[in-house]
């Protein structure tokens, strides 16, 4: 083991002589296309609780300037465009799309087209798991002041994202009194419904809308649609879409594309998204990764348990008591609420949950909205539904946000563990 | 010389202070941190070209995120971590076939007066071999503590992991590396 240790000690020289080319260096050669690229490439704002006092005021008096010159008109504010509820285009279209058959309408066809802050707000929430913001742990992510506070994973339904943000000096998403710049372009990732039975193909439509002066290019590569399980976070489904490679958008115009999920292989909560596109439109430019659209697959019928059940269990650590008082087995969800005590310490702002199903890790499919009640946190945890099959379930708290002044603090790790009850078949 | 997986490791500074400037940041990072991203992508990919889109790639997202970076872990494991996964997902979207990395053998016999130095350079060599041929978590592991230099806390911010798992795949990597390595008789020549 010694010589070995010895070898390994000296791995870096031993890599740098057999493992790399010799020439591997990040040369001037990809640094120039890096900055060349990088010249196409705003770079995000930073966030909120990071952004100078300058940046918010030069926004709100830029918001009032337009406000000011807006009335003077005798006009209403200019309003940024966004994709309306799901299944619907509304447009010229001459006849119902075959299943790949792609659509582009104008945008201006769309009457439920509203709502820029609803828009921004999505864009806002969608950060990639894998950008750096994600990557900077582990420091909390900030959280507006009040009562409530949520956490898990992407809202449901619809999923809008913008592929660029507002520029510094305007107003952001994160400036609620202050409206958002239209982005250059926007992609929403939409399902026929919410529910579909178990073996039915599930559709979904994936639209991108230029909604900037300029035409809208897609670089030549394929984004893809990703499926996910919201349970476990596993993909479970992508596809490549090659029909929005290139795609070259005139202004005000959409692009819709049916694609299908012909063969869902389990029943549960999944999340749809869009990923890997990046959008240029004149010199404005950025990536994208689409929020998800969130629908169930429905689990065989009398395969799961049903019925209610009163835990009032409690597990103490740090100074912080979880009590879960019970549990809701429901045909499309297990709800579970709990509630948090502290002991002479502050309470904290959410926490993060997780089921375990006989030694399976179930996230929750939806966001835990926590809500503070009294001297407790409050909160309702949205799981799977609970199949018959399943002989030990157990509720861990795995760790707790503190905050002061709203701001989040730091963590409190635990975990705090409750076991539930089932119902017997 | 660095300590073993199973002792407490030391950690670097951070730095001082950074650029806020975007654009400033990015030369820097490309600067000194260049070469590393561009090997690592490498170590993952296995191919050159592909390293160098995903380092680029790397250093946009950098840059796009720089008001991000909030100063929490080393401006270095933030990037590694940003590429690894620029890595991970251009693996899950191309679905690349593993494949070996060749390791080079050293380059001529040496002469008889630097005959330790060329046994220890072969058995550097061999060993990197075996490595490369450990199942991936463990030639990651590996990689990034001997190699990339990162301490177990460093590894977990990078890899996306709990501490506790960094030290038990240090752990059963190098075990599983010494067994390889046993085997091909490595070990008991070296007691002769």
């Amino acid at each position: 083991m010694k010589r070995v240790d010895e070898a390994l000690q000296q791995l870096k020289e031993a890599a740098d002589s057999a493992l790399f080319p010799p020439d591997l260096t990040f040369d001037e050669r990809l640094r120039t296309a890096v900055r060349e690229r990088a010249r196409l490439t705003k770079p995000l704002p930073p966030p909120r609780w990071r952004r100078p006092v300058s940046w918010t005021l030069g926004g709100v008096a830029a918001a009032a300037a337009v406000l000011v010159l807006v009335l003077a008109q005798g006009g209403p504010a200019p309003q940024p465009m966004a994709i309306g509820p799901a299944g619907a285009v509304e447009a010229p279209a001459p006849a119902a799309p075959a299943p790949t058959e792609a659509l582009r309408v104008p945008m201006a066809a769309r009457a439920e087209d509203a709502g820029a802050p609803e828009m921004a707000a999505a864009a806002a929430a969608d950060e990639p798991a894998d950008t750096p913001a994600a990557a900077d742990l582990p420091p909390l992510p900030p959280q507006p002041a009040g009562e409530t506070d949520s956490s898990g994973p992407d809202s449901p339904s619809v999923g809008i994202a913008s592929v660029e943000g507002p520029s510094p000096g305007v107003a952001s998403a994160q400036t609620a009194a202050v409206p958002a710049l239209p982005p250059v372009a926007r992609i929403a990732t939409q399902t026929a419904r919410e529910h579909y039975a178990f073996g039915e193909p599930v559709q979904l439509t994936v639209e991108v809308a230029n909604v900037a002066a300029d035409t809208l290019q897609l670089p030549d590569a394929s984004p893809y649609l990703v499926v996910r399980s919201l349970a476990d976070r596993q993909t479970v489904y992508r596809s490549s879409l090659a029909e929005l490679r290139g795609l070259r958008l005139p202004r005000a115009e959409r692009f819709v594309l049916p694609v299908t999920w012909h063969e869902p292989e389990r029943s549960g909560w999944y999340s749809a998204e869009i990923q890997g596109v990046t959008a240029y439109s004149g010199e404005r430019a950025g990536a994208v990764a689409g929020q998800s659209a969130r629908f169930f697959i429905e689990y065989p019928a009398d395969s799961l348990q049903l019925g209610n059940v009163d835990v009032d269990a409690v597990a103490s650590l740090h100074g912080y008591t979880l009590h879960v008082q019970r549990v809701e087995f429901l045909d499309r969800q297990t709800l579970v609420f709990v509630q948090i005590r502290a002991d002479d310490r502050p309470l904290p702002r959410r926490g993060e949950l997780y089921l375990v199903r006989d030694d399976r890790r179930q996230m929750p499919v939806a966001p835990v909205v926590w809500r503070r009640v009294g001297d407790e946190l409050a909160a309702m945890a949205e799981f799977e539904p609970t199949p018959l099959a399943v002989s030990s379930l157990s509720l861990t708290l795995d760790s707790l946000q503190v905050g002061q002044d709203g701001q989040p603090t730091h963590l409190v790790r635990g975990p705090w563990q409750v076991s539930l009850s089932t119902i017997a078949p | 010389m660095k300590a073993g997986p199973e002792l407490a490791s030391t950690r670097l500074p951070v730095p001082a202070s950074l650029p806020t400037d975007p654009a400033e940041a990015l030369e820097l990072l490309m600067t000194e941190h260049g070469n590393m991203v561009l090997r690592l992508a490498y170590f993952y990919l296995r191919d050159r070209h592909r390293a160098e889109d995903v380092a680029q790639e790397v250093f946009l997202r950098a840059y796009r995120h720089w008001h991000r970076f909030r100063g929490a872990s080393d401006v270095k494991t933030w990037l590694y971590r940003i590429t690894v996964n620029c890595c991970r997902d251009w693996q899950r979207t191309r679905a690349s076939q593993e494949r070996p990395m060749e390791v080079t053998p050293p380059a001529a016999p040496a002469p008889n007066d630097v005959q330790e130095e060329a046994l220890a350079q072969l058995d550097r060599t061999v060993v990197l071999e075996h490595m490369m041929q450990l199942p991936a978590p463990y030639r990651e592991a590996l990689f990034f503590f001997y190699y990339c230099d990162l301490d177990t806390r460093e590894m977990a911010e990078t890899l996306g992991c709990r501490e506790g798992t960094v030290r038990s795949r240090l752990h059963r990597a190098r075990q599983a590396l010494k067994d390889r390595l046993e085997k091909g008789g490595f070990e008991r020549e070296a007691s002769r």
